[in-house]
């Protein structure tokens, strides 16, 4: 089995090495535009690994021209390492080789579409100002797991708040009780995230306020990940019009994995 | 649509309370399934099944299941 020698690389140098992976036409390729700054990458004949550093883990990306490339590269993957696999079709072939690896699927999640952007009056709620910061972080990462979850980091957390990307509902007191963040580019909105600690409606109004955001800046449809496991939030959206996409996220990571 | 038929439908919306533990004067909101995702399934139910259209703050206000029908009927 080949080592792998990962080396720090520039984004342009990154961005050559992946043109390049890609020219070969990959049988396997997990890669799905990250941002490249913060990785390191490690070839094998004209395949390559990318791998991207978060706190306490790293993910993985592989674009590999045959299977035995994609097998040499999957078996020298450490412990912190997770991997996701977004495909419409099946992933058997990947699955046998993280297997062999002694690799385990933790989750799965489905993308959800709205093509029509549900209205309902609701009152308006607040955006997440700076001084909720922590709170919002500490609950989300209490409730979802980082790696399965996509969770933004502080700096990133920040970012959404600045950008107004973040409506929330307080208690009583002015604590943060519920948080949904929605990000637009185009006509095109995404969901990142959404956490309700309310025993009422409250939490819908969140959900509803970004679609009327939504409508105002001509985003046309919407779409969010969900876990498999979240029968609630499944229903929730499905109640309201999200449809699955057909788009699956097979989410890896070593059996010895603990975050 | 009559009053029976509207309770029988809103009892339809949850998993695990019986049926029989909802009549016109229940206090829908102390139930222990009651929560948004009910709550968004009766509306989409009044919507669906009886072509009507109230809002979140109209439900709020509504204490017992007859008041929510009653809300709905002056639609």
């Amino acid at each position: 089995m080949k080592t792998l020698v990962f080396n720090s690389r520039s984004e342009n140098d990154m961005r050559h090495s992946i043109d390049d992976a890609v020219a070969h036409h990959p049988l396997f390729n997990n890669f799905f535009g990250i941002e490249l700054n913060d990785v390191e990458c490690a070839q094998i004949n004209n395949s390559i690994c990318i791998r991207k550093r978060y706190d306490g883990y790293n993910r993985i990306y592989v674009i590999a021209e045959t299977k035995k490339d994609l097998q040499e590269i999957i078996a020298s993957l450490e412990v912190y390492d997770t991997i996701n696999i977004p495909s419409k079709t099946d992933i058997n072939d990947w699955d046998s080789i993280l297997s062999a690896s002694d690799c385990i699927k933790i989750a799965t999640y489905h993308r959800y579409v709205y093509k029509e952007l549900p209205t309902r009056d609701v009152p308006y709620p607040d955006f997440a100002i700076m001084e909720d910061l922590g709170r919002i972080h500490t609950r989300l990462f209490e409730l979802f797991s980082p790696v399965t979850g996509h969770l933004p980091d502080k700096k990133q957390l920040s970012f959404l708040i600045k950008n107004k990307n973040i409506l929330v509902n307080r208690d009583a007191d002015g604590n943060v009780n519920g948080a949904l963040c929605f990000t637009a580019t185009g006509k095109k909105g995404d969901l990142p995230f959404w956490y309700d600690d309310n025993a009422d409606m409250k939490g819908l109004y969140l959900l509803y306020n970004a679609f009327s955001i939504f409508k105002n800046n001509n985003v046309r449809f919407v779409h969010l990940w969900i876990n498999d496991s979240n029968k609630k939030a499944i229903k929730i959206h499905k109640l309201i019009g999200a449809v699955p996409d057909g788009l699956i996220d097979n989410i890896y990571c070593n059996k010895n994995f603990k975050l | 649509m009559n009053l029976n038929e509207f309770i029988a439908n809103f009892a339809e919306q949850f998993d695990e309370t019986d049926a029989s533990e909802i009549n016109a004067s229940t206090i829908f909101h102390d139930l222990d399934e009651w929560d948004s995702l009910i709550a968004l399934a009766v509306l989409n139910m009044t919507e669906k099944k009886f072509d009507k259209k109230i809002t979140f703050d109209e439900m709020k206000k509504c204490v017992t299941v007859e008041d929510l029908f009653n809300a709905i009927e002056r639609k």
